[in-house]
């Protein structure tokens, strides 16, 4: 037994270790460049609502009821109003701007709230088993049963509107996709040689939790996450739209959409324009979620 | 290859384990309740000494992983007793358990999903260490000290699983296995998943280690030329049964019971002058765990059967030196001119 052919045999040569750089030139090469106007779009919408007061031409509260409901365009005394003004003559373009702020800050904050809950529910249920599982993934199921906006608006309406609530509420109604995604994937990590190793040695719950299963399944999260922005997006402004959300005088696309609907035939930019926007947002993260699914997603490559 | 370690009385064994039964719920009913079971292991008894390495061969779903499995403590064992230097495993309370089990360690079949492909190959290695509270600022020495051991570069720690060769990462494995210098070690395959080429490079590292490091290993293979190479004593099992135990060249050369016989004569062959030897060929399929034949095992498959085989199963008992068989016509079997 020649031990000494073990010890340097041992050293063979190690694949390459990737550059951070080298890892960042890869994948920015590898986006496909009909993503690259959506991650634009996605981008801009993003900078515009962290630094809406350099953007607005205007203040998006002020009124002019001088310059009620004009078109695209139009200049009332020395101010312009490039996407119109709404029916108390305040800037179209400006509260745009700074409705993206409502719809994003409400998107972001509920994601992360629902995905934090569903992550931690889903990993209890899948390393636990048992009761934990049964009362977890049973909630689930109820939860998904009751439809979501239908939940979403009994509960604002009994807790009332506002900006925090409707991120509370997003958050505890959608968590329900996370958990089962981290639990399917959870679940199928168990049996793996290395999470059993580590039960074996007496690793706490806890850190296999932390260490081997989610970073395993962080990737999954990361895809549904992008395509719950979007709906959290649209939730936001559905919410708004019926008065249950970001209350006035905030402005919120979904909200202007609301006020937006009684002067459709006369003044179509008051509704149009934050459609437009919310279409546009909305289209680009599940574009860009649906990319990162096929590219994550080792089923589908 | 035989290692003596000197300080060991001969009496005490390392691991003793005394009619171990693992036995698996199947198919329960509404309310909870069992209808079959699978017996996967039933009614085993071995010892393994120290700095031995103790084989369990048999082909897939005799039970012998199981074995390996409820031996740590993975599975909770149906009855039987498990005995660690004397002290039993199972009564102990639950902290005195856990160093007693430190003393034991595992490498899977799978080297690739033995490692967390997110996490650092130095964390994996340090995982046993961390879980027994060794303090932080220990760990990346001994860590480097067991890359060295297992003759990897110590520069290795920081790198990912995905970097690393099969060969590589089953050393990776053994390292982590070495960490808390354990005095067992259950091999569950360990080179099955590996290249030809790279297997005996494992095997070696792993004799080194024993002979370096006085380890006892629990080696669980179907693969008889490996197991020829590496092993001290044999365990031959088949439905959850050990039907023959020897050393090892005592049992390759006198091999007695017809499940050995058949799983030996399986071995390719490239000796001209055994050719014409004839060959024992099982008929029949294994039969379902969950349905076992009563009596031996193996009598539904099995050229010499009598009719008690069917009704009664045949004890172990010692034919020659250290040579145990379960079969009622060992002392047949055993006589020089029926040797294979």
């Amino acid at each position: 037994m020649s031990s000494s052919m073990s010890q340097s045999s041992g050293q063979e040569s190690l694949r390459p270790r990737p550059t951070l750089a080298s890892a960042v030139r890869k994948t920015v090469g590898s986006i496909p460049s009909y993503l690259w106007i959506f991650i634009a779009i996605l981008l801009g919408f993003t900078v515009m609502a962290l630094f809406a007061p350099l953007f607005a031409p205007n203040d998006p509260a002020t009124q002019n009821l001088l310059g009620r409901m004009k078109a695209p365009g139009s200049v009332i005394r020395g101010v312009t109003y490039l996407l119109g003004s709404d029916e108390l003559g305040r800037d179209v373009l400006s509260r745009i701007i700074y409705g993206a702020r409502a719809s994003m800050c409400v998107a972001v904050l509920s994601v992360c709230l629902s995905g934090v809950i569903g992550i931690l529910a889903g990993l209890l249920a899948a390393y636990y088993r048992g009761w934990v599982e049964t009362v977890v993934m049973r909630l689930v199921d109820m939860m998904l049963s009751i439809p979501a906006l239908l939940f979403a608006v009994i509960t604002v309406a009994v807790i009332g509107p506002g900006f925090i609530n409707v991120i509370l509420v997003l958050g505890l109604t959608r968590w329900t996709r996370y958990a089962r995604v981290v639990y399917g994937q959870a679940l199928s990590l168990m049996p793996q040689p290395y999470v059993r190793y580590a039960r074996f040695v007496g690793t706490p719950a806890l850190t296999i939790m932390c260490r081997h299963l989610l970073p395993n399944v962080f990737g999954q999260v990361v895809v549904v996450a992008t395509l719950e922005f979007g709906s959290m997006v649209l939730f936001e402004a559905g919410l708004s739209f019926l008065g249950l959300g970001v209350q006035p005088p905030t402005p919120s696309w979904g909200a202007m959409m609301n006020v937006g609907r009684h002067y459709l035939d006369t003044a179509w930019w008051i509704a149009g324009f934050p459609g437009l926007c919310l279409f546009l947002l909305v289209l680009s993260i599940n574009i860009i979620g649906d990319h990162l699914r096929d590219r994550l997603d080792p089923r589908l490559r | 290859m035989i290692v003596q370690s000197p300080t060991v009385p001969e009496s005490q064994p390392l691991i003793e384990v005394r009619h171990l039964k693992v036995h698996f719920p199947v198919n329960r009913s509404l309310t909870g309740r069992p209808r079959a079971w699978v017996k996967a292991v039933d009614d085993i008894s071995f010892s393994i000494r120290k700095g031995e390495t103790f084989s369990l061969v048999g082909e897939s779903g005799c039970g012998k992983s199981t074995t390996g499995y409820a031996l740590l403590g993975m599975l909770k064992p149906t009855a039987g007793e498990l005995y660690f230097e004397g002290r039993p495993l199972e009564s102990d309370d639950e902290e005195g358990r856990r160093v007693v089990r430190r003393q034991m360690q595992i490498v899977f079949q799978d080297p690739f999903a033995s490692l967390n492909p997110k996490m650092c190959i130095g964390e994996s290695i340090a995982e046993p260490l961390r879980a027994a509270g060794t303090p932080q600022e220990k760990i990346p020495g001994r860590v480097a000290d067991l890359l060295d051991m297992v003759g990897l570069h110590r520069s290795y720690a920081d790198r990912l699983p995905n970097q690393f060769s099969g060969g590589q990462r089953q050393r990776i494995v053994i390292a982590r296995a070495l960490a808390m210098q354990p005095k067992l070690i259950v091999c569950d395959e360990p080179v099955s998943a590996l290249d030809v080429s790279i297997r005996s490079q494992i095997l070696n590292l792993l004799l080194k280690l024993q002979q370096e490091l006085g380890i006892s290993y629990l080696f669980i293979s179907h693969d008889l030329s490996v197991v020829r190479h590496l092993s001290d004593r044999v365990a031959v099992m088949y439905l959850g049964h050990i039907v023959e135990l020897a050393e090892t060249t005592e049992l390759f050369d006198y091999t007695v019971h017809p499940y050995t016989q058949a799983l030996f004569s399986a071995i390719p062959r490239i000796d001209p002058d055994q050719k014409g030897k004839r060959r024992l060929i099982l008929q029949g399929d294994l039969p379902s765990p969950l349905n076992p034949p009563t009596g031996c095992p193996l009598c539904t498959r099995c050229p010499h059967r009598l009719p008690v085989c069917e009704t009664a199963l045949p004890p172990m008992e010692e034919i020659r030196p250290g040579h145990m068989v379960a079969c009622f016509r060992a002392s047949e079997f055993c006589h020089p001119s029926a040797r294979t």
